[in-house]
């Protein structure tokens, strides 16, 4: 198997082109190549001329924006699947965010101008990958109204209830990021953390493992302390709560 | 809600849309042929969070505000739309819900857009397609800004910033002394996300500074103080 199949075989399963018809897939696996990134690198940095898009394949990675005061902070942790830097699909468009390796990454690198010229010439194409944008976009304004409406143990706890599974009548979410690394994810201090998770033990939270798996005793009265409707808590699903927080 | 044909000062808001004026004039004059401004009163609803987004638009005048309710009926402000510009054409041409309500808070004149039309025409000319993504990455940008000022600024910091942010938008200020017509304290608060309670306290030390005057209506006094409160 060469790279392109290989690479047009990630790409299926990616949310932004799984519609796509095969021969598309394998036109747009030709503007591609792998990446490896080493742990705590810059993948792009903020500002510069953007010249390609990358997939994120497997791995962490750390998006801070810098304010036009040129202070910066981190304000999302992305992870396998997810595609960062769209602004190269535009003339002479600059990166709005920086992206940094929390961990040996591996990505799919795209040429942004060739992937501008193929959706020019894939109208249907342009317009599923204008929705993948836009969804993007509610995702952010969710984050944002979750930001402005629950407080910090409502969003650590609504995060536990994306990734928990049933076992023995309990729920439990590992905890596969370092607790400063969802900290910055959550935009809260390890301080505030440790408090969140303090106030979490009082609606049944606990911590395993040394602190690898959060224990859940029930995940519907906690749902319900998280202010999370029953429709929301029944239909969110894993993508609904990440996109919460 | 009244209509009316648009005139050569319409034409003029829309031709600042870098998505529409990329279509060039015989296409645009086409699209718009197609369109009328629309006359809302304060209070109106130009969409509801859920309805199927089958326009875009450009608002032309007036303020309007983009409101996310709860299920339990509580309300937060995400954006205050008061500067001519497109406004839900990401949601509009990605053929989804609008996400937030649209409520007309100052009487507002809008040129309603349907995305099919807008569409086809857009299929002709494939090259505009990188000004739609561009317009895409702009509100983006809004709500990368939007996100680091809620996780990384200080209650303070987020009212001056937004005060001055308005200001500048509303484009009302007039000779020394500001005249912005600023949104009630309660919308303030939730547009930027604190408790009203923070907000008052947040006030005061505002007003301590000589900044601004928070008496019923909020005015700037000092906006240079302002500027290096945001900071």
């Amino acid at each position: 198997m060469n790279d392109v199949e290989r690479i047009s075989g990630v790409l299926r399963f990616a949310n932004y082109f799984r519609t796509w018809p095969q021969e598309d897939i394998l036109e747009l696996a030709s503007l591609c190549q792998w990446v490896r990134f080493d742990t705590d690198t810059m993948m792009i940095s903020a500002d510069e001329p953007a010249s390609a898009l990358y997939l994120i394949v497997n791995g962490h990675v750390e998006l801070s924006f810098k304010d036009q005061d040129g202070k910066d902070g981190v304000i999302d942790l992305l992870g396998n699947g997810q595609l960062v830097g769209e602004c190269a699909l535009v003339p002479d468009g600059c990166y709005a965010v920086s992206v940094r390796t929390l961990e040996a990454t591996t990505a799919v690198r795209i040429d942004g101008a060739g992937f501008a010229d193929f959706l020019a010439a894939h109208f249907d194409r342009a317009l599923t990958m204008m929705s993948a944008m836009t969804e993007r976009l509610c995702q952010m304004l969710r984050q944002a109204e979750e930001l402005k409406c629950r407080s910090a143990a409502q969003r650590l706890g609504i995060y536990f209830l994306a990734d928990a599974v049933p076992i023995d009548g309990v729920h439990e979410t590992p905890l596969t990021i370092e607790k400063s690394a969802l900290a910055r994810k959550l935009g809260m201090t390890s301080e505030t953390i440790s408090r969140a998770l303090k106030k979490l033990s009082e609606v049944g939270v606990s911590q395993h493992a040394n602190g690898h798996i959060i224990r859940i005793a029930d995940a519907e009265m906690l749902a319900d302390w998280c202010g999370l409707s029953g429709n929301e808590a029944k239909e969110g699903g894993e993508d609904a709560f990440k996109a919460a927080i | 809600m009244r209509s009316r044909p648009l005139s050569e000062t319409d034409y003029d808001i829309v031709r600042q849309v870098p998505f529409l004026s990329a279509l060039g004039g015989a296409r645009l004059d086409n699209l718009m042929a197609k369109c009328r401004v629309e006359c809302h009163s304060r209070g109106e609803h130009l969409f509801r969070a859920g309805d199927v987004a089958r326009n875009f638009y450009v608002l032309l005048s007036g303020h309007l505000r983009l409101v996310k309710v709860s299920p339990q009926g509580e309300e937060t402000v995400m954006h205050f739309l008061t500067q001519p510009g497109a406004f839900a054409e990401a949601v509009s041409l990605a053929g989804r819900a609008y996400p937030v309500e649209c409520e007309v808070m100052e009487d507002c004149e809008i040129i309603a857009i349907p995305r099919d039309t807008y569409l086809s025409v857009l299929r002709s000319a494939p090259d505009v397609m990188a000004e739609v993504l561009a317009g895409l990455l702009r509100w983006e940008r809004f709500f990368l800004e939007e996100i680091f000022k809620i996780r990384h600024t200080k209650p303070i910091q987020r009212i001056a910033s937004f005060l001055i942010d308005f200001e500048e938008r509303s484009g009302e200020n007039l000779g020394g002394e500001d005249e912005t017509n600023f949104p009630e304290k309660r919308q303030i608060a939730s547009r930027i996300g604190i408790t009203p309670e923070t907000f008052s306290r947040s006030l005061r030390k505002l007003e301590a500074t000589g900044a601004i005057a928070a008496g019923s209506k909020l005015r700037i006094l000092d906006r240079a103080v302002l500027v290096e409160l945001s900071r």
